[in-house]
This record gives structure tokens, sequence and C-alpha cells, in this order.
């Protein structure tokens, strides 16, 4: 007795009290808290010259809370296994589906976490070191976009945690994952930047590096430095918004669909992938 | 609504194995035990009346609703509260957020009277001093009280409880017993449990299953009449008897047939419950 016929005038105020508890909780989930964390410690390292300024030094902070949140979402949404509460679960009226629906909503949550984050990070970094994008001391104001990339990705690998819980309901499978995760978007940030498919990972960044380097901007050595066009790419950094929307509708309609696989369901999953196919070609400078 | 639960030639199998074997009864508003040994059938039976396990054949109405309609469920769920018998708890929240989570699931939307039923049912089973506590820090005794908690949330008309008194303590127990009986006159109450003494001092009705069938359907009265005649104490062991037992005042209790120079006791409700489950058809036992 899985399914069950749900009084709609019901399940929207329900699933949003979920989707506040579970957005809250996951917020201040340890993995979440403990990630931010470091990134702000990794980027003020950055700024101040602390740590190399090497492509991936530079991807890498960003990569933190993407990482966190796969981790965080897919345990709040494998809880009720992990805890043996299902039996319990499936006597009460809300379906599954309520409780898979509030886990996607909550994620809402973490992406104004994480809006909130960058917004902090832009302030303090600027007054840092007044935006110093490269050795050369050139500066750069990032656009709302290339900010937003942050959040966006945030929350679509929060999206693929909540899909795996239940396509995938084993633990190990979300930090697996996030190893992958780390595994293909290092190189494809230190070593091949150029390359078209690394905007298909969640971080990318439009900036040049020198041939045969991992640094937009070599440091100068006796009086020879190379930089790259240290520019960024608004435009593409749009559509790879779009790329992750799409990319985040699609893998939560992947979980939702684990329960629900009525036409409009099917439907706003194909539209998520439609779109996430046409920006991720488009986003491609 | 019909006050009632019915229950029609229902049965299960998992596999090889026959876990209720054409079960029938009904039940009333008020408290009714369903006591049976381990592996009788007695927790399939509850999961059935919770909605969360489907019979294979047979017919189950609940509050005059069938639960194999998706839309009647629905309305049976809404007026249940179930307590699994090993029921799953989030380490991590505080009891209040627990019992808070469920009221969620069971549709209390607004937030203040949520918040408001949550520490109600939370002082009814004595849990609201450590209700910021989290559930990890409970212990096992607290955690059942807190299973309990959730269930009465909403003030249900049917409470389906699968062995909610398993490690209490004496005074836990005599608590829920006060609390289980002062929600039962107007609600229906299925109470599973291993504790005989329990089903004599809170329930008007009594099931026995055993391998999946049902036993005995009767008052506990009536279950312990069963043994009238056939529960004796003497002063040694009597090796005829089909239980037998020294008690604290030094005398053997005896089940069975009478040992020689042996007195007539008063049967209580596990005299008969055990002679029930016992080697003898239930129609030579009476």
């Amino acid at each position: 007795m899985t399914s069950v016929a749900v009084n709609s005038q019901q399940l929207a105020p329900t699933v949003w009290q979920l989707a506040r508890v579970e957005g809250r909780r996951l917020l201040r989930h340890p993995v979440v808290l403990v990630a931010f964390v470091l990134c702000a410690v990794w980027m003020i390292a950055l700024a101040k010259g602390l740590v190399g300024g090497d492509y991936f030094a530079v991807a890498g902070p960003g990569l933190l809370p993407v990482l966190a949140a796969l981790v965080a979402a897919n345990l709040a949404a494998l809880r009720s296994r992990r805890s043996d509460t299902e039996e319990l679960y499936e006597s009460l009226p809300s379906p599954e589906r309520t409780r898979t629906l509030a886990h996607l909503l909550s994620l809402g949550w973490l992406f104004g976490g994480s809006a909130v984050f960058v917004a902090a990070a832009f302030v303090g970094l600027g007054g840092l070191d007044g935006f110093v994008i490269d050795f050369k001391g050139t500066t750069a104001v990032p656009s709302v976009a290339e900010l937003a990339q942050g959040p966006f990705a945030v929350a679509t690998v929060a999206a693929v945690g909540i899909a795996l819980a239940r396509w995938i309901p084993f633990l190990p499978a979300a930090p697996v994952l996030a190893a992958g995760l780390v595994v293909f978007q290092m190189p494809a940030t230190t070593w091949n930047l150029q390359n078209a498919w690394t905007w298909l990972l969640p971080l990318v960044n439009a900036a040049e590096t020198p041939p045969g380097t991992s640094f937009p901007c070599d440091r100068p050595k006796e009086g020879v430095g190379w930089c790259g066009e240290a520019v960024f790419q608004t435009t593409a950094a749009g559509w790879h918004l779009a790329y992750l929307a799409g990319l985040g509708i699609a893998f939560g309609t992947v979980a939702l669909l684990r329960h629900d696989r009525s036409p409009r369901t099917i439907a706003l999953g194909a539209t998520g992938l439609a779109v996430a196919a046409v920006a991720g070609v488009v986003q491609i400078p | 609504m019909t006050e009632t639960i019915d229950i029609a030639g229902v049965e299960k199998r998992f596999g090889r194995t026959t876990a209720l074997a054409g079960v029938t009864f009904g039940l009333r508003p008020g408290i009714t035990g369903l006591l049976g040994p381990n592996g009788a059938g007695k927790t399939t039976l509850m999961r059935m009346l919770a909605t969360v396990l489907a019979p294979d054949t047979g017919r189950v109405r609940i509050l005059g609703l069938d639960p194999s309609v998706a839309a009647e469920r629905l309305a049976i769920r809404r007026r249940l509260g179930y307590m699994p018998q090993e029921p799953g708890f989030h380490r991590n929240f505080t009891a209040f957020e627990f019992v808070d989570y469920v009221a969620i699931l069971k549709e209390h939307v607004d937030r203040r009277a949520r918040h408001a039923e949550a520490r109600r049912v939370l002082e009814l089973v004595a849990l609201g001093d450590v209700s910021q506590r989290k559930v990890k820090a409970l212990s096992s005794g607290m955690r059942r009280r807190l299973a309990l908690a959730q269930a009465l949330l909403g003030d249900p008309r049917v409470l389906v409880l699968d062995e909610p008194t398993a490690g209490l303590d004496p005074e836990q127990r005599l608590r829920f017993r006060e609390l289980v009986s002062d929600l039962a006159h107007d609600r229906i109450v299925l109470l599973s449990t291993h504790q005989t003494e329990d089903v004599a001092a809170l329930c008007r009705s009594v099931l026995v299953l055993n391998n999946g069938s049902t036993l005995f359907e009767g008052t506990p009265r009536e279950l312990a009449e069963l043994a009238r005649g056939h529960v004796w104490l003497a002063d040694d062991r009597a090796a005829g008897a089909h239980l037998s037992w020294r008690t604290g005042e030094g005398r053997h209790r005896h089940v069975g047939d009478a040992p020689a120079g042996a007195d007539l006791a008063s049967p209580t409700l596990e005299d008969g419950y055990l002679l029930l489950l016992g080697e003898r058809p239930l129609k030579e036992a009476a």
C-alpha cells in the first residue's frame, strides 16, 4: 500500500511545512556548516595570497558547499530509511511523495543560504583585495550570473542527492558520487581548462590559462610573467545557470518519478532535460 | 462513520510462510488485547490494521472504510494512531521535533496549533520536561513513550499499539494503563502485548492468535475461566502438569491435571492463556 490519492488542498500546506523544517535542518547540517566555514577560510587565504592561485585553488572552495549539499540532501532524503521510520510513515496520511517534494523544495533554503554566503564573500573579498583576479593586479567585478553559479550548483547537486536517495537508497552512494565529482572537477579545472566539456561540470570559469599551466595568470618570475585574458564570460555564465536549473529540475523529477509517473511530472522532467541540453550546448563560449 | 473494525477471513502469506490463515473478528470501542506467542501473526495483523500491509484475501473494514481503496485508506489514516513494535526515531531530532515532524505528516498544517498539539501529547506521556532533549539521549522507556506520543497526535479514533509497554518500568506501565484506559472509552484501541497482566487490567475483550489463526475471542474473564478446574497449588512439582512452577510462597502452581494432594486455585488470565496455547486442544481444556 504505497500509493494514495492525496487531497491536493491538504498536500500543499503539508509540503510547505515539511519543506520549511527540512530546509532549516539542511542549513544547520554539520556537513554543510563545515563546508561553508572551510570555503570561507580558503577564500580568505586566497585573497590574502596565503595559498597558491592555481585554477583549482580558485575553483575549489566553491566545490566544498556543492559536495556538502549533495551529501546532506542525500542523508536527509534517506533519513526515514536510516532511522527505520518507514513503517510508521506509511501509516500516516502524507505519502512518501510529499516528503520527496518537501526535500526538493527545502533546497530553496540551501539556495538562499548559499546566496547569502556568496553575497557576503562578494562584499568581504572586495573589501580585502578589491577583486584582484590575477598576479598583475587586474581587478574585475564578477557579474550576478557568475555569482549565482554557486547557489545554483549547490541546489542542483543537492537535487542529485535526493534523486540518488530515492533510486539507490544506500548510504555510500552520495559520498562515492561526491568523490567522483572531485575527480572530474579537479583535472577539468586544473589541466583542461579550455576543453568544452568542462562546461558540463557544476562549477566553471571562463578565464584562460597559459598553455601547459593551470594558473589563470602565472606568477611572474624574474620579470617574466604571463597572463591570460582575465575576462568574465557573462553570457556563458547565464547559459550555465540555465543549464544547472534544467539539470536541477530534471533530477528533481527523477526523484519524484519514484512515486509519481503522471504525464505532468514526466513533462516537467522532459522540459528540465531539454533546457539542460540546449543551455549545455549554447553555454560553451 | 461506523466505530468498528471488522476483519473477515483474512489471509496473508510471506513466501511459504502463512502469517495469517483466515482470521475473523470484530472490534468495538474499548481496549482489545491481542495475545499470542512470537510468530503468531500479531504484528502482521497490526500492520494490516495500520494500513501498511494489504491482505492476500479476506475483508478488512476500519471505521466502515475499505483500506484497499486509496481514498478510503487515506480517510482511515487520518483517524489512526499507530505505534509500531519497533518504532524508529530520528536520533538527532529532539523529542519535540520528532513529534512535530510526525504531526506535519499527519496534516497538522497550522504551526501554532501543531506545536500546541505536540506539547499536549508529550505531556500526556510525561515527556514534557525532556521535550528539548535529543532522541538519542532518551532512555529506551522514554523512547517508547515518545512512540506512544506520536500515535496520540490528533486524537485518533483508532489506536493500534504494538507492544507499547515493552521496556517500561512498573510505574510507567501503570501510567500507561491510566492514560490508555482514559482514552479508550470512546475509541477503538488494539493492544498487542506479551504482558497478560496488562490485558487483564485494561482490556474489555481479548483475542488470542496462534500460527496465524484465531484461537480465542472473548473477554479476559472468559479466557481466565478456560483454566477453571485446571489450576492447582501443591507442595511438589507434578510430572503430569502441563506447566508447573514454584511460587514465591514455596508451593508449586500447576496448570493441567490435578497432582496428588493439590488444592484447586483460582485461575488467572495468564493461566487460561497458557492452557490455551498448550498441547491440549481448546475443547479439552474447556
